[in-house]
């Protein structure tokens, strides 16, 4: 049973979609709530360790549970305009011989397969080291020489892991506002710009 | 004890008196109230603002929507038909491919789209019509003709939804309540075809057969949109007296040539009943007044009038269409058994030998092909024109295209593709072919068969066929009138149908058309069949019948229409 033209759409290769009212026809009645932006808890990780004159301090956070509708796939892994695709289309394709797929089968034109589907659907999990920052405090005596307060030297990275299955480029997404007077949606993957990776050296000096 | 009775009595009349509540009622600075547009001046603009929804778009939504619902119904009429494909590249606008390949469900935002623009376009003649019921300082006169052509504007909003989805609540001034969002949840369990009638009745009876503005209707605008909404209704009686008036008024008469009617230095000429203004520079800061339901329709490469996006290419059935015969009539049964050659996978670089078999020269002024001068863009250089030639074909639209002499004067600063070319809604050639349709449905065939002579004679204008540079004409034009006399009802009905095809094709009426013919699932399904040779896309596509006659009623809309938990809108047969 499948979506649309039963000629093209109904042979192997292709996406199965459910028929969620049971009438034994894939059409707009089938439409059903998928995935669940809400993660089941939100959790945060301090940890400040001191050693002699060192002192580490990290910050990790992350949300458990909830999903993303990755619709960056609409663009990487479908023939959506002209542009780069994803390795998944490449590889993982349906095709004759390799029919544990993941894509269905490739063709010129294909709006069935880009509907709105759990193919978008993926865990939103994530734990990411939002800070590290490893400081070294300069001995009294050395200071003191110096005329010098307090000082340290430290490194600091921030966003420098993140544990996550998620595929797309950033579990940590925004709210998506598609155009003006559209609802803001929660969840919705279509193309946040990803956190930077930052790495900072510094000094502190008082006097 | 007197003393301080009477004096609270009058402290109680004085605090009363000295103070009401209105000190709490102020009027909001920055925002246009009702009351500020209930006179002369507030409701005429009121009025300019529901024109201004003619071309679907008024919204802050972005230019996204003016697609979905552009004057010209190019999706609807004529992807959805068999004279145009979506065009350009596979991937770009995903919901018009599913329509086009007949995978047409409810929560396509196309569907949405459009029933929003008319629906929007009926809310703003309900305002003028409420605003003008609390307006005094206009003539008995002056109110009558608003209320006319509101209520031209409301039935034709409500008839561009009726041939869409056929079964739609009606809004009237009474149902809308701008306070009150859940007014307009009405049922659509009737046919509003009455009260389409009944608006467009009203305007006709009261239009002057002349107005001072252009693009106003006439009394000959409401009447031939009233007879329009007859043919839909397949009252042919009732619609012949209405257009053979617009004959008799002898106030329009047809173009000499043909394509006078596809340049918008030829706006509103006299073959004109009604059109779409639209207009460029004139303030608007996105020239969002100028076609901009069209504006992806251009040819997309190879220099001249190329810009984007290579939308709404002519089918080969269509261009197949304007083949004639030796003597110069058409080929309505076998036109599609051999194809007129094209330029399909031949580079512009590499040599083309152009169709030499006899055609009507109106294919060269619907159609953009290779070899054939492009209004005067220089000759269509082919390949390099289209987009993606492997998947749209080989054709390009013409009828709405500006021409480079447009450029800058009728076309927005910046963006030519958003220009001032009008979309005739209401042409006289529509008049006379109506009137021919209507005599070959109930009438004298041979009359029929004049009115149809009528438009192949201008047609066959020698002076309206496309030139190439070397001065002759671009290709074997060869069209003639019928001469013999019609005697068969069913073979007039036909030919009349015919060239109504070729006089109206790429211009958004093809689908609706077959559909109040009766004979959208033949025509289509043998299209399909035949078509998928070419665009494999459209192997297996079926029109159902029974269903496919009208699109589905958005999801959207139908979940928006909940009153409490209980539905208000009922969804089409099929869907």
């Amino acid at each position: 049973m499948q979506f649309g033209n039963a000629a093209s759409e109904n042979v192997a290769g292709r996406f199965k979609f459910r028929d969620v009212n049971g009438d034994g026809v894939i059409n707009s009645k089938d439409l059903s709530v998928i995935g669940n932006p809400h993660p089941k808890f939100n959790y945060g990780l301090n940890v400040n360790l001191n050693y002699k004159n060192f002192g580490l301090t990290l910050f990790g956070q992350g949300v458990q549970g909830n999903q993303i509708f990755n619709y960056v796939k609409y663009w990487t892994d479908f023939p959506t305009f002209a542009g780069n695709r994803s390795t998944r289309m490449l590889c993982q394709s349906w095709r004759p011989g390799a029919t544990d797929a993941i894509l269905p089968q490739l063709r010129s034109s294909d709006q069935v397969s880009i509907q709105p589907s759990t193919y978008y659907l993926e865990s939103g999990s994530y734990f990411r080291l939002k800070n590290v920052q490893l400081t070294y405090q300069l001995p009294q005596a050395l200071l003191s020489r110096l005329k010098l307060g307090n000082t340290s030297v430290y490194v600091q990275g921030q966003n420098l892991l993140t544990a996550t299955k998620y595929s797309g480029m950033d579990p940590e997404i925004n709210l998506r506002n598609y155009s003006a007077g559209n609802d803001r949606q929660i969840g919705v993957d279509g193309g946040s710009y990803p956190v930077a990776k930052t790495v900072l050296v510094g000094l502190n000096l008082s006097f | 004890m007197k003393k301080i009775t009477i004096i609270t009595l009058v402290l109680c009349v004085a605090i009363a008196s000295a103070c009401s509540d209105k000190f709490l009622d102020v009027q909001p600075k920055a925002a246009l109230a009702v009351s500020t547009l209930q006179n002369k001046v507030g409701v005429n603009s009121l009025l300019i603002g529901a024109y201004s929804l003619l071309d679907g778009w008024a919204t802050a939504e972005g230019a996204y929507r003016s697609y979905q619902v552009g004057a010209d119904n190019w999706v609807y009429g004529s992807v959805a038909s068999d004279d145009a494909y979506k065009g350009t590249i596979a991937g770009d606008q995903p919901p018009i491919s599913l329509i086009e390949q007949g995978n047409i469900q409810s929560d396509n935002i196309y569907f949405r789209g459009k029933r929003r623009g008319m629906y929007d376009g009926i809310a703003r003649t309900n305002d003028v019509l409420q605003a003008l019921a609390a307006t005094t300082d206009v003539t008995d006169a002056e109110r009558q003709q608003i209320i006319a052509e509101a209520r031209f504007l409301r039935g034709h909003y409500h008839f561009e939804l009726k041939k869409m989805f056929n079964m739609v609540p009606y809004i009237d001034e009474k149902i809308y309540n701008p306070n009150d969002l859940e007014s307009t949840k009405m049922p659509n369990n009737e046919d509003i075809w009455p009260k389409i009638v009944a608006d467009l009745k009203a305007a006709y009876d009261v239009l002057p057969t002349k107005q001072t503005q252009v693009g106003r209707p006439t009394k000959w605008a409401a009447g031939a949109e009233l007879a329009k909404s007859y043919l839909f209704q397949k009252k042919f009686t009732e619609a012949k007296p209405l257009l053979d008036a617009i004959v008799a008024s002898g106030q329009y008469k047809l173009m000499d040539k043909f394509h006078d009617n596809f340049r918008a230095v030829m706006n509103n000429n006299t073959e004109s009943i009604f059109e779409v203004q639209y207009s460029v520079n004139d303030g608007a800061a996105g020239g969002e007044n100028g076609n901009i339901g069209s504006t992806l329709n251009y040819p997309y490469g190879g220099g001249g009038v190329t810009t984007c996006c290579g939308f709404f290419q002519p089918s080969q059935n269509l261009v197949n269409a304007f083949k004639t015969d030796g003597t110069g009539l058409p080929l309505m049964d076998t036109f599609n058994a051999t194809d007129v050659t094209s330029d399909q996978g031949i580079e512009s670089t590499q040599p083309f030998t152009p169709y030499a078999g006899t055609v009507d020269p109106r294919l060269d002024w619907t159609v953009g092909r290779r070899g054939v001068q492009f209004l005067d863009w220089g000759v269509h250089p082919g390949k390099a024109y289209v987009r993606d030639q492997a998947y749209g074909g080989p054709y390009s639209p013409k009828k709405h295209v500006m021409y480079r002499s447009d450029v800058g004067t009728n076309t927005f600063a910046g963006n030519p593709r958003l220009n001032a070319n009008n979309y005739r809604m209401i042409r006289y050639d529509h008049v006379l072919l109506w009137l021919a349709e209507v005599e070959a449905e109930v009438g004298d065939l041979e009359k029929a068969r004049g009115y149809v002579n009528q438009i192949r004679k201008r047609a066959a204008n020698p002076d309206g066929f496309v030139v190439n540079p070397n001065g002759k004409p671009a290709a074997n034009y060869v069209i003639s009138q019928y001469t013999a006399p019609w005697t068969d009802r069913a073979v007039a009905l036909k030919a009349v149908r015919f060239e109504q095809r070729l006089e109206f094709a790429m211009e958004g009426h093809r689908r609706f058309d077959l559909v109040r013919w009766g004979i959208a699932e033949p025509t289509l399904n043998a299209y399909y069949a035949a078509e998928a040779k070419k665009r494999q896309y459209l192997t297996g596509v079926q029109f159902t019948k029974g269903k496919h006659e009208y699109f589905p009623i958005p999801l959207q809309e139908i979940l928006n229409s909940k009153k409490g938990s209980t539905e208000t809108l009922t969804q089409n047969p099929g869907y």
